[in-house]
């Protein structure tokens, strides 16, 4: 079992054009844990996730996935839902899953025909005849069938009807191990409040808070989505 | 890796391009069929219209086939690499160096394939007018002698020449892709900067052959001409040219790629 930090920034920066949206982050993510990078909009979450997956550089500071800077083995490592659809129009559900079993060696393709299974999508679909629901939910079952270290998921069950909401955590929350961690950003807080082990605010590009969520609780006397709200109150 | 990749490339490429690549294949049997019972000669008027039609779409098919291939592949490369699914691609465990291998030796071959298809079906149809023949193998008779007379044109040229052309095609793919990455930079208009990108460039290459004429015409005065070296000159500057044109744009796409991401 790996050691150590699964994500380290030391100093992370990142500007666009002069405008500041992260500010100096210092971070560091312990395995085997559920966090929550928990941000109003523009606050600096998806850049920083970005950061990690290596599709944008910072403009100072590092970045340590593994002790790795992002390359080639960090991607090896983590394992990257974005907050948008990535997946090939034209492409069948199977044909993405055999696309992920030959490119990611940690792919576990019983896994993913198990999770398909369960919520109906049927393998031989074409993508682009699926609404964008079930193609978050083709996603996120082709992301959480890897063996990661690291699974980064952006806005996971932003697009996902409430009854599938629960399926898709209880996924999340089956699929990590000890030596993994999960980082999950997203807006819909109280659902996501009972599977978080640990909690970080981000606001305008800097991280304010990171605790574990039973010890918020306990501290402030009220939820995380209660006082999450009380800190971004416009 | 990079078999994986272009394995994908070619399965996501061809569910377009070989229908469309058929489509001559069809055109070509139909215009052949039109020539061969003379469509175009008939007294019924139905008849001739249609096989003027046949004919006038066998001829536009072929324009609008190579320019549907080439705007594809581009709009290709930029939706996967910098569209959206440039978030799976470039989160693949994968190289860079062999995403742009990858997408250059696909669209290269397609463009390849897409020629030789327009060429084929033209000479396909040639070979069925006589007249045409004799004076295609006349004009070529005419060509070999017109080379002995100069001399030293042989085998070796011809195939350097072809060479060459590889390389000019690639060095052209290359430029797109360099185009394209240089115009993701931009925060807005991205596609509009790769045009720009393009034609800038376009300007720089031209000058750049302008001055090397130049200069080899005033280093060589008018008593020294000989077909032979304007030959050599033009085969030999069109391959040094496009490997280093080759080699630029390759740089240039795969710094952008890797350095200077920007998916919004």
């Amino acid at each position: 079992m790996e050691m150590g930090p699964v994500l380290q920034c030391v100093g992370l920066t990142k500007t666009y054009g002069g405008k500041l949206a992260l500010n100096q982050i210092y971070l560091n993510l312990e395995r085997g844990k559920i966090i929550g990078l928990l941000g109003p909009n523009g606050s600096g979450k998806t850049t920083l996730i970005k950061i990690m997956n290596g599709l944008l550089r910072p403009t100072a500071g590092e970045i340590f996935i593994g002790g790795a800077r992002p390359g080639i083995e960090t991607k090896y490592r983590i394992s990257y839902l974005p907050e948008r659809t990535y997946l090939h129009a034209g492409m069948k559900v199977l044909e993405m899953v055999q696309y992920f079993q030959d490119f990611y060696p940690d792919f576990r393709i019983e896994r993913a025909f198990d999770m398909l299974h369960r919520l109906q999508i049927p393998p031989n679909e074409r993508l682009k005849n699926l609404s964008k629901g079930t193609k978050e939910k083709v996603q996120l079952i082709l992301v959480m069938s890897r063996d990661a270290d690291l699974y980064v998921l952006d806005e996971p069950i932003a697009g996902v009807d409430p009854a599938s909401r629960d399926y898709i955590l209880h996924t999340i929350v089956s699929n990590y191990n000890r030596n993994a961690s999960v980082l999950l950003s997203t807006h819909l807080i109280s659902d996501v409040e009972s599977i978080l082990d640990e909690v970080i605010f981000i606001k305008y590009g800097n991280i304010i808070l990171q605790a574990p969520a039973e010890q918020i609780r306990q501290r402030e006397g009220k939820s995380i989505d209660r006082f999450f709200r009380e800190v971004f109150a416009c | 890796m990079l078999g994986k990749l272009m394995k994908y490339e070619w399965k996501a490429t061809w569910k377009l391009l070989i229908p469309l690549n058929l489509f001559i294949v069809v055109m070509s049997i139909l215009a052949y069929i039109t020539i061969q019972l003379r469509f175009f000669d008939s007294d019924n008027d139905l008849v001739m219209m249609t096989g003027m039609l046949l004919l006038m779409t066998y001829v536009l098919s072929m324009f609008v086939i190579s320019i549907v291939t080439v705007i594809y592949l581009i709009y290709r490369f930029y939706t996967s690499v910098y569209g959206e699914e440039g978030y799976l691609l470039h989160t693949l465990p994968v190289d860079k160096h062999h995403i742009i291998v990858a997408k250059a030796v696909v669209s290269v071959s397609w463009i390849i394939i897409n020629i030789m298809l327009i060429y084929l079906s033209v000479l396909f149809l040639i070979s069925t007018q006589q007249w045409f023949v004799e004076t295609i193998v006349d004009g070529f008779d005419f060509y070999i002698e017109a080379m002995n007379g100069y001399d030293r044109i042989g085998a070796f040229e011809v195939i350097m020449t072809m060479i060459a052309s590889f390389f000019a095609l690639l060095a052209r793919a290359l430029k797109v892709s360099a185009c394209v990455s240089l115009g993701q930079l931009s925060a807005n208009h991205k596609i509009l900067s790769s045009i720009g990108f393009y034609y800038a460039i376009y300007i720089v290459q031209r000058m750049f052959t302008l001055i090397f004429y130049m200069i080899q015409t005033l280093a060589a005065s008018a008593t020294d001409y000989s077909f032979y070296g304007a030959y050599s000159t033009s085969w030999i500057y069109t391959l040094l040219s496009s490997l280093i044109y080759c080699a630029a744009f390759y740089f240039l796409t795969w710094y952008m790629m890797d350095r200077k991401l920007n998916l919004d």
